[in-house]
């Protein structure tokens, strides 16, 4: 094959991926399937185990797409990196920025014990797309106010002190709440959806939660009622699901933000295979602007378990314990 | 849809330990499918199943087992109906007057007050004396193994030792207080089912806890992946849902106020649900576990979506919050640290 057919052949190639690519799949004829009552059936379960990171890295700067060749050098460079079940488990954005900047060896971020390995974490899907953030047009989330610098700054002093109790701790090393929306992958980020003409449930497996989602235009509760999950209402606009969700408790922490946050999220299934999600984060005390991100879910024959945490939570143990040893070597060489 | 007015919001403490939320809205739960019970007694769904959405509620006066100063009787007179339910019906108002106290330093601290309780004011349909229907006598039949085990739990229950958070019970600890569906804990007895065509959701206020149980026919996963709520099929007997559990985790090692709801991998359980009109699901479980049982055992719990029928707070559910309130747990073990030091 001489140079110039293979330029042309990938050429074809890379025009062909991006028609089919799930990206763009929604611009296409496909309509979804209709559940007995009527409506756009987006049930079964998905799974978010995309590669593209939530921020797109700042050297890629207004680059929306990797090329083919960019992508496959990337995912070689990750199946090297990860390919051991005994390596680092590399959560959420870290499989593709680890790769892009090539490192040499990957850790995870706590660098004293280490983390999870490899073995408790999925096979990641990759597309062309350099960032989940869809707007701003960078890819990365806006500015974040004065007002929520100062708690992100005081938030990690706080995880630089010894622990004094388990409130000390974040949300989820806790077990309480793994927040919602949830935009991170690779570890349990399976989603269950099912629909009656008057709710929509959306189970997580991750922490086995669960928002029952009222459609039946019923106003949101009163400003009082504060939840880690918020308050979510839901309706149609045509084929597409929205959900709104405010009176988060000022105790939530969805990406630095609590109880001012409004989210809007639309469900939208483009394919058989694929539940585009796009979400909406809207906090003026937070960031500056909203900021949007569009994540492909895709359909999955697995079932979802019981996510055992609180129970087998002897890693809190472990902190609190520490802790208090590093306390007493302290006073000890006082 | 009638618009929701906030009315009050009560905060419930399990006795001692567990910090929990319940916030409740005063307009009866609407359900889906309900418009027209002329014609049907029981709603269906729009793809032909029977309808057994909404929020339910199986809080009641009527014991699980049978008091033993009831000792062959199945029923209750109309009377003695009354009597009792007048009775439960003075107790809150009595206790909704009388001046709360502040406890001494030392004794016996009390656990709530009856203000976070909502215990239900009235006996099931048919005056029963038991939930308890078979076998007749209206009592679990325990094996001598179950008797000792629910013994020793009972026994420990409330009383320690605590050397460590696993020495409290499970509902204690925030996890489960365990299946079948049982108005035991005297608040928080809500249930909000929801269905689609293959599955059917079961969300429990109490712990805030789900099941997706499938109705697709899709078989049973392999019996040692153990679950705490085990692993539920259902399937649909003319206007029944049935749902089989099993493949339960075994926890024996861990606490359980009742002893007989404990995760195991012996336990097999079976619930019946049918919908009778349109505000009473008729609840029927069967618990089979040849260890703990001489015999398999049944009782049926009628669930009403008539929260005020049974003198329960109506609405509908929010997040339940257990675990991240839980002092109860830390002072219970300061409590039993401070004893090992001057007992």
């Amino acid at each position: 094959m001489s140079k110039q057919t293979l330029i042309a052949v990938t050429t074809f190639l890379t025009v062909l991926l991006f028609i089919l690519s799930p990206v763009t799949a929604q611009e296409s004829s496909w309509t979804a399937p209709r559940t007995a009552f009527g409506q756009p059936d987006l049930q079964g379960t998905w799974a978010n185990n995309n590669a593209t990171p939530l921020q797109r890295p700042e050297i890629l700067g207004d680059r929306a797409h990797l090329t083919d060749e960019e992508l496959s050098a990337i995912q070689s460079k990750a199946a090297e990196l990860f390919s051991l079940d005994a390596d680092d488990a590399a959560f959420g954005d870290s499989v593709f920025t680890a790769a892009l900047a090539e490192v040499q060896n990957f850790t995870s971020s706590d660098r004293a014990t280490g983390n999870y390995n490899q073995f408790w974490m999925v096979e990641r899907d990759w597309d062309n797309r350099t960032s989940l953030i869809t707007s701003p047009k960078n890819g990365r989330m806006p500015d974040r106010t004065q007002a929520a610098k100062m708690r992100a700054a005081a938030a990690s002093e706080k995880r630089q002190r010894h622990a004094v109790w388990t409130d000390d701790r974040s949300l989820g090393e806790r077990c309480l709440s793994f927040g919602a929306p949830r935009l991170g992958a690779g570890y349990n980020n399976y989603y269950q959806v099912l629909q009656t003409p008057n709710y929509v449930v959306i189970q997580v497996e991750m922490g086995h939660d669960s928002r029952i989602i009222p459609l039946d235009g019923r106003p949101h509760v009163d400003d009082n009622i504060r939840q880690w999950l918020g308050n979510s209402r839901g309706y149609w606009d045509g084929d597409t699901l929205v959900v709104e969700t405010k009176n988060y408790s000022p105790y939530a922490n969805v990406m630095g933000a609590a109880e001012n946050l409004h989210v809007t999220e639309r469900f939208t299934r483009t394919s058989e295979d694929i539940l585009q999600y796009e979400v909406t984060l809207k906090d003026p005390t937070t960031w500056n602007e909203p900021w949007t991100a569009m994540i492909p879910l895709r359909s999955s024959p697995d079932a979802l378990f019981e996510y055992a945490c609180h129970e087998g939570n002897i890693g809190m143990e472990g902190i609190l314990a520490g802790a208090r040893h590093q306390e007493a070597e302290e006073a000890g060489n006082q | 849809m009638t618009q929701l007015e906030p009315s009050r919001c009560k905060q419930l403490v399990r006795p001692i330990i567990v910090i929990g939320l319940l916030c409740l809205l005063d307009t009866p739960f609407l359900l889906a499918q309900t418009n027209n019970p002329e014609t049907s007694t029981v709603p269906q769904t729009s793809w032909g199943a029977p309808d057994l959405q909404g929020v339910w509620t199986n809080a009641t006066l009527t014991p699980l087992e049978r008091a033993s100063s009831m000792e062959g009787r199945d029923v209750l007179t109309a009377e003695e109906v009354a009597n009792l339910e007048q009775a439960a019906d003075d107790r809150n108002e009595r206790l909704l007057n009388e001046a709360a106290q502040r406890t001494d330093v030392g004794g016996n601290i009390g656990a709530y007050n009856n203000f976070w309780m909502d215990q239900g004011t009235r006996a099931v349909a048919g005056r029963r004396t038991a939930l308890i229907v078979d076998p007749p006598n209206g009592q679990i039949p325990w094996t001598q193994t179950g008797r000792a085990r629910f013994e020793s739990d009972s026994a420990r229950y409330g009383v320690g030792p605590y050397n460590s958070w696993v020495d409290a019970d499970t509902g204690e600890r925030c996890l489960t207080d365990g299946l079948p569906l049982l108005p035991l804990q005297g608040y928080n007895m809500n249930y909000h089912i929801l269905q689609s065509d293959g599955w059917v959701a079961i969300l429990n206020e109490m712990f805030h806890e789900y099941r997706m149980i499938p109705t697709d026919g899709r078989t049973h996963v392999p019996s040692h992946v153990g679950q705490w709520l085990g692993d539920a099929r259902g399937s649909w007997e003319g206007n029944t849902l049935v749902v089989e559990t099993k493949s339960f985790a075994d926890k024996t090692l861990d606490l359980w106020r009742w002893t007989w709801r404990g995760a195991r991998p012996a336990l097999h359980l079976v619930e019946r649900f049918t919908r009778i009109d349109t505000e009473t699901l008729n609840y029927e479980f069967t618990m089979t576990d040849a260890d703990m049982f001489t015999q398999p055992w049944s009782a049926q719990v009628p669930m009403t979506t008539n929260q005020e029928s049974r003198g329960v707070t109506a609405g509908p559910m929010y997040e339940y919050a257990c675990h991240e309130g839980n002092y109860g747990l830390l002072n219970m073990l300061r409590g039993a640290r401070s004893e090992d030091i001057a007992p």
